[in-house]
């Protein structure tokens, strides 16, 4: 696996973490009444989404900087749309991102399967977190609140943000765009086949 | 992103971030509401004084966000740790630790938002990625790269609208989680694929390797008043710290 990116993958993983920052914008409209409903901390439940484009794109092309890259260019959608939180969610994104990548980095980027996935959903929750920590005054709640909010956003993180990257992905995969990504060159190295998930 | 025109849109982009991703760093390690309340006012007058802001502008863009930071102050007040309870009534139990959080954090994402705001409002995100070449050794292939993908930001937004409308005119209702999200970004992110792989093609065909040695229309540097900036900015901070 070669590790330099070629043009390709760079405009890829570009675009698609900007589809990401744009679903996130239309998705905090969704926040909001939602949380007006059942609080800010039922709200975390919310949260994955927002860590999604980590694992998509670093599922897909397989490099390190992948993860990392996803998250910052998705929290630069929002920046560049005009949100004064601006420079802040850049901020975040780029914890989020470190945190994401920690999850590929820590298998030296040679497990990309749903269970890294959701470490690195799990991970950038984590890493959100830390940001909020330091930036937005999180360890000055109780503690009740700290571990409450922090473990559903893990779950969260989890759930919308890595499974949910995997069902994403595979069904992107049988639309059969993805099959010069190193994704399928890797399953096609493997032997499956076209690389296409069985059953399909 | 956008330049304005104003003396502060004329500095180095590069050195505009580092200098207010500082700044917000100091901020983040200040625990003083005074001293971060200070630190804010120095973006205010930065605003007003050289980044074209009319007060009309100020109020505009900062007032949503006070009243979302007045709730914040409030959620740490009344749900926030402490031991000298000032006032209780029902579950909300308000301590004088609590509510010096609750302004320090208040103030201190106002300040966030403000210097957020400077670097947004005053810079043109062209010459931003072109600085990021030359000043921050970002390679083109990256910067040529972002620049191509964020301009398709309004043409993603339009079509998921369009998406919206089209699923409403056929009776669909929109639902929550996670099968909402699969509706909406499979065919954003299947379209988004192949526009993409046709802009990396066409920037190949026409000559791009992403390489350093190309020609380049502007070249950002660095001038005397960059370091001017960076060391008032940087020394106004210092001297709140050390006087407050």
């Amino acid at each position: 696996m070669s590790r330099t990116w070629n043009m390709k993958e760079v405009v890829l993983a570009v675009i698609l973490s900007v589809a990401c920052g744009v679903v996130y914008l239309g998705w905090s409209t969704l926040w909001i009444p939602i949380s007006a409903l059942v609080g800010p901390v039922g709200a975390g439940f919310m949260f994955g989404i927002w860590v999604i484009a980590s694992p998509i794109v670093a599922y897909i092309i397989r490099k390190p900087g992948a993860a990392l890259i996803a998250e910052v260019a998705a929290a630069a959608v929002e920046m560049l749309t005009g949100s004064h939180f601006g420079l802040s969610a850049l901020l975040i994104g780029v914890f989020q991102g470190l945190g994401a990548e920690l999850a590929f980095a820590i298998f030296g980027y040679r497990r990309f399967n749903v269970w890294t996935l959701m470490l690195s959903g799990a991970l950038a929750a984590v890493g959100s977190m830390v940001y909020s920590v330091i930036a937005n005054g999180m360890g000055y709640y109780t503690p009740t609140m700290f571990w409450l909010t922090l473990g559903i956003q893990v779950v969260s993180g989890i759930l919308l943000g890595g499974l949910l990257a995997k069902i994403v992905v595979e069904a992107l995969a049988r639309t059969g765009v993805l099959n010069s990504y190193e994704m399928m060159k890797s399953r096609r190295r493997r032997g499956t086949g076209n690389g296409l998930p069985t059953g399909s | 992103m956008k330049s304005n025109g104003s003396w502060l849109s004329t500095l180095n982009p590069s050195c505009k971030l580092i200098v207010h991703v500082l700044v917000m760093a100091v901020l983040m390690a200040i625990r003083d509401p005074l001293l971060t309340l200070a630190i804010w006012l120095v973006a205010v007058l930065i605003g007003i004084s050289v980044a074209g802001w009319t007060i009309g502008y100020l109020l505009r863009r900062l007032l949503p966000y006070t009243l979302f930071f007045v709730l914040v102050c409030w959620m740490l007040a009344t749900f926030g740790k402490g031991e000298h309870v000032l006032w209780q009534w029902a579950w909300f139990r308000v301590t004088t630790e609590s509510l010096n959080n609750g302004l320090l954090i208040g103030l201190r994402m106002l300040g966030f938002v403000t210097y957020g705001m400077l670097f947004t409002s005053t810079t043109d995100l062209n010459r931003m990625m072109m600085s990021l070449i030359h000043q921050l050794r970002l390679s083109p292939k990256w910067a040529y790269g972002m620049l191509a993908g964020f301009r398709f930001i309004p043409l993603f937004q339009s079509e998921l609208q369009q998406m919206k409308i089209a699923h409403r005119i056929r009776g669909y209702r929109q639902g929550h989680g996670g099968k909402a999200f699969l509706r909406y970004a499979l065919p954003l992110f299947s379209q988004g694929v192949r526009k993409s792989e046709r802009i990396a093609i066409a920037m190949e065909a026409r000559g791009f390797t992403g390489t350093r040695e190309r020609t380049y229309y502007v070249q950002p540097m660095l001038a005397r008043r960059d370091a001017l900036y960076a060391v008032a900015l940087l020394g106004v901070t210092t001297v709140l710290i050390i006087w407050l």
